[in-house]
């Protein structure tokens, strides 16, 4: 991904689908109430709609590219391009039979971005259907790897046996 | 067809619905897929790829059915196939060839054929060499056709082109030939009645009727005419002489329009995609004089075109006739004028028909258009209001005697070699001094005769098996009295 923003820093934040979409909504809110603060009060605004993390960021964001913090034309440019390019990200989708635990989200994204690159965030849904392991679908590309295919396929080449069994 | 979750399974590739506009579905995802694949939503419903772009695929979506952003969807890695076989024949049936009158499902349907194959090479044609009988006194005599011919039928609403097509549909089930029906967008009632009328005939039995009406979804309406012409080709593959009708293709082209208007294409002449000439020219192509396994078969394709106030110069009417092999013009003022049919015999064009004419055809083929010709100028001369010759009399009256023989409007069927025995006996002055409504019983009493009696139906045959039409002339002056006479005898006169 081409990328005139030093981004990265913001796209190790952002682990899940929701985060991404959460954080799109406070860049949107920080957008509305620009022009709504006085001079020198966007520190103020960031600190309050983005939280501390994300703040410090754009901050430092702001600080590399220059931008007079009371320029608010500058300002507004920054966060659309921020915005435009997380609204690229790209998303695995994952289904699980289980609620993953924050530490499973945290390890599977670390190697995710890792492995597949910073700008992919994950979707993880719940199916328990699938009885287990995981169905992943990223880019197209779709792969079952749950239990219940396994055992629809035991099923399939046991057919004959499990006739028998009945007979 | 397997369920969503096999698709899945099976290709391992995921599309997402991202936005829906009417017919058309954007769908995100599905690296590998193809133009013309099949896809299947989870929903259950399936679609064709109609285009592919770096960020999304379109589908064309066969189902009035709402989809949801989100949807998932699966290719399968087909292209859409219909099942064609001689099931189908008496049934009225949809582009999937699902049946849509009341009888029982379909059955023998033996094999899968795509919808858009391409057009077959010039290896695989034969010149077109038989004449093709619509029934229709004029057309057979003066603007022939011939087996395998694209003719386009062209006019206003509501000046006989339905009656027409018929009329040619009842000539040709009756001599054994099968015949398909599109109708593309038309009112569900007008279906109905279209296949009551040919069961009532008798002939729904030699027919396919593939039908969408103007409620059916975009996508399945603008298939209508290529699956019409795969059911065509399958009957044309069993050595089968075809008569397709596709009834009508403006209605297809404004349908096309909807569709690439919502694909965002860039709307050219008349706001139609660029490609609507291909849409149409790939499917004309399809039809023709062919060598088949079994022999010589043909497709015989008759599309029909609605003008807007008599304007021949319309962008989809001049597309179609550029790709037909001629076109048969419905005259609003003769229609007015009580002419039925109300075909324009100047307007009219038949470029490959005059050579299936013999000698003896060609004669009185142009026998009657010089005739034609020659009252069309004299009736010039009445506008004057001056006083007129007994010779400009004579024209006029013979010509007004005419434009009543070929005037048809019980649909009684009419084979060639009886129109040609007919138009004989009328030149020759058989029915001098008869009115009009005389000479038109007389001649419907002899085509009965000539149908239900194999003796006069021999001797009207041999009139008509000579080489030159002033002998013909020649032996009706001779035997025609007596035949006259004798089927007057038989209807009990």
């Amino acid at each position: 991904m081409q990328n005139n923003l030093p981004s990265s820093d913001i796209f190790k934040n952002l682990r899940t689908l929701k985060e991404t979409e959460e954080f799109l909504s406070q860049i949107n809110n920080t957008l509305e109430s620009l022009f709504k603060i006085k001079r020198g009060s966007f520190s103020q605004v960031l600190d309050k709609n983005m939280g501390a993390e994300n703040a410090q960021i754009l901050k430092k964001i702001a600080e590399e590219k220059k931008i007079d913090l009371s320029n608010h034309s500058s300002l507004e440019k920054l966060l659309f391009e921020i915005k435009q390019e997380i609204s690229k990200v790209k998303v695995l989708k994952l289904y699980l039979a289980i609620d993953p635990t924050p530490q499973i989200i945290e390890n599977t994204s670390s190697w995710v971005k890792e492995n597949l690159g910073e700008d992919v965030v994950l979707d993880i849904e719940r199916d328990e259907t699938i009885l287990g392991g995981a169905i992943i679908s990223f880019d197209g590309q779709y792969k079952d790897f749950s239990l219940r295919k396994t055992l629809d396929e035991i099923f399939k080449s046991k057919r004959n046996e499990v006739f028998a069994l009945i007979k | 067809m397997k369920d969503f979750t096999a698709y899945l399974n099976e290709t391992e590739e995921i599309g997402y619905v991202e936005q829906v506009a009417d017919a058309i579905i954007y769908v995100s995802g599905l690296p590998k897929v193809k133009v013309d694949e099949i896809v299947v939503f989870e929903t259950g419903e399936f679609g064709h790829v109609f285009s592919i772009n770096p960020d999304f695929v379109e589908v064309l979506i066969f189902s009035k059915q709402h989809i949801q952003p989100g949807t998932r969807v699966a290719r399968t890695n087909e292209v859409l196939r219909i099942p064609v076989g001689s099931g189908l024949l008496g049934r009225v049936i949809n582009p999937l060839c699902q049946a849509i009158d009341d009888g029982k499902p379909i059955q023998g349907l033996s094999e899968r054929r795509p919808i858009h194959p391409p057009a077959p090479g010039i290896i695989e044609r034969k010149s077109i060499t038989k004449q093709f009988e619509t029934g229709v006194l004029l057309v057979d005599l003066a603007i022939p056709l011939g087996h395998g011919q694209r003719e386009l039928i062209l006019g206003e609403r509501k000046t006989g082109k339905t009656n027409f097509l018929t009329r040619t549909i009842l000539t040709q089930t009756k001599k054994g030939n099968i015949c398909v029906y599109a109708g593309i967008g038309k009112k569900k009632m007008d279906i109905k009645k279209v296949a009551e009328f040919f069961k009532k005939e008798g002939v729904l039995d030699k027919m396919v009727i593939a039908a969408t009406g103007s409620s059916d979804s975009t996508g399945l309406i603008y298939l209508t005419p290529y699956m019409a012409m795969t059911i065509a080709e399958y009957f044309r593959d069993q050595g089968k002489d075809v008569l397709l009708v596709l009834d009508d293709m403006t209605s297809h082209a404004k349908f096309y329009r909807e569709i690439a208007l919502l694909g965002r294409r860039f709307p050219g002449r008349n706001s139609y995609p660029s490609d609507i000439f291909y849409a149409h020219a790939k499917l004309m192509e399809r039809g023709g004089n062919f060598k088949t396994d079994k022999g010589e078969a043909s497709i015989t394709c008759l599309p029909v075109a609605e003008t807007s106030q008599g304007d021949l110069s319309g962008y989809i009417e001049t597309n179609l006739m550029s790709m037909t092999d001629g076109h048969l013009y419905f005259d609003r003022d003769l229609f007015y004028l009580g002419r039925r049919p109300a075909i324009h015999p100047f307007l009219s064009v038949t470029r490959v028909g005059r050579q299936t004419q013999d000698v003896l055809r060609r004669e009185l083929s142009r026998e009657i258009m010089s005739f034609l010709n020659l009252y069309e100028k004299m009736q010039s001369f009445v506008h004057f209001g001056a006083e007129i010759n007994e010779n400009i009399k004579a024209t006029l009256s013979m010509g007004d005697k005419i434009i009543a023989f070929f005037t048809q409007i019980t649909p009684h069927v009419m084979p060639l070699k009886l129109e040609m025995a007919l138009f004989a006996m009328f030149w020759a002055n058989l029915w001098d001094g008869k009115d009009a409504n005389s000479i038109k019983d007389e001649m419907y009493k002899t085509a009965e005769a000539y149908n239900s009696d194999e003796k006069i139906k021999k001797k009207i045959d041999s009139l008509s098996e000579t080489d030159s039409f002033n002998k013909m002339l020649g032996i009706i002056k001779q035997e025609g009295p007596g035949l006259l006479k004798e089927v007057l005898v038989r209807s009990g006169n």
